[in-house]
């Protein structure tokens, strides 16, 4: 496991774990010596991690976890795996921390994260105008497309405060961007398949237009000078929009799903 | 005038595009019987496109001349965040808002 689990600069190492591990059906000894840090969107990954597993049927077990890093709910979930029989509800990885909101959702849509989230970080709120309702907003868009698009039963989103960032997303394991998409359009790549999501009234929707939910979700993290980055099958886009930088790249190993992870900085954090 | 509380009427969900379009179908009834619809927001957040423009926007897919829409449609208390938002999805589908329907 890399030092900081959540950091994307590891993704593939993280995918690595989901390609890798599950479909050689071995088990899987997960080493946390080196970990220092796990990010809010770490956690959501490996709550994605667990379920994978246990759906596989998989032997997970863990070791070398150090005390601040065992406090987290999905690492006790972990390090308890072989105790549940079959896959156990979504809402078991919720952690409810004080810099830190994580929970799962299955089939419906988790309005009341946002008016915990709006509860358990008011300062912050408080201090950055237009923060909240800009993740409200984001949150809304990616869990409804989560529910709607990626036939997935369940997927986790996640809120939290890491140094004077602010950081929201929403990752499922369901049917990928590109898989979508390229039912209806045509791309070269699947990160071009990923950029094309966040084109004003691109939809996979055959009835009930739509189309506008990521292309508002892209425009408001752009005004708000934050950084979105989309992880879906072989795509990995990064924009950060204070440094007008993009990343854009194949990753090693393929998501089967779509993960969305979205920061802002925080005054007052 | 018939006042569609929203954070009461869709008070589990006033996200979705099935509630957007619930409260399309209200707005359009009261319409059709020359009534204006006030909804009613509170000052609270909405902070969702698909319920906008399921619930608002498509009245300009509507046989409903924009005009009358502008008529017979008013937004109270709306949230100052919520208003671009709104604005956005709307002229997307050619329906222009008119600050005199804002109270």
């Amino acid at each position: 496991m890399p030092k900081s689990v959540g950091d994307l600069a590891h993704i593939d190492s993280i995918l690595n774990l989901f390609t890798n591990s599950i479909e050689n059906k071995s088990p899987i000894t997960l080493d946390f010596s080196n970990v220092e840090q796990i990010y809010p969107e770490g956690l959501a990954m490996l709550a994605c991690f667990f379920d994978q597993c246990k759906e596989r049927q998989l032997k997970v077990e863990v070791k070398s976890v150090k005390k601040q890093i065992r406090k987290h709910t999905v690492i006790q979930n972990l390090i308890n795996f072989q105790n549940y029989q079959t896959l156990p509800s979504a809402k078991i990885h919720n952690e409810h921390g004080e810099t830190v909101l994580l929970e799962g959702a299955e089939l419906s849509l988790n309005i009341g994260f946002l008016e915990m989230m709006a509860l358990r970080f008011s300062k912050v709120f408080a201090e950055n105008e237009g923060l909240e309702y800009n993740c409200r907003l984001i949150l809304n868009e990616l869990m409804t497309n989560s529910r709607d698009h990626s036939g997935a039963e369940r997927y986790y989103m996640y809120a939290g405060l890491v140094d004077s960032n602010f950081l929201v997303g929403v990752l499922d394991m369901g049917v990928s961007i590109p898989t979508k998409l390229e039912a209806k359009y045509n791309c070269e790549g699947d990160t071009d398949y990923i950029e094309k999501a966040f084109e004003l009234g691109v939809s996979t929707r055959r009835t009930r237009e739509g189309g506008l939910g990521l292309n508002h979700t892209f425009n408001l993290v752009k005004n708000a000078e934050g950084r979105v980055s989309v992880t879906s099958r072989f795509g990995h886009l990064k924009r950060y929009f204070k440094s007008k930088r993009i990343t854009r790249r194949k990753t090693k190993h393929k998501l089967n799903g779509t993960w969305v992870f979205v920061r802002f900085s925080a005054k007052g954090a | 005038m018939i006042e569609i509380n929203i954070f009461k009427v869709f008070a589990n969900d006033y996200v979705t595009r099935e509630a957007g379009e619930l409260l399309r179908k209200m707005i359009l009834e009261n319409m059709a019987a020359e009534k204006i619809t006030v909804i009613v927001l509170n000052n609270k957040m909405v902070a969702s496109t698909s319920f906008f423009d399921e619930g608002i926007a498509k009245l300009a897919l509507t046989k409903i001349e924009k005009e009358k829409i502008k008529q017979l449609l008013m937004f109270k208390d709306i949230h100052k965040f919520d208003v671009p938002t709104l604005l956005a999805v709307c002229k997307h589908r050619g329906l222009v808002l008119d600050k005199t329907q804002f109270k």
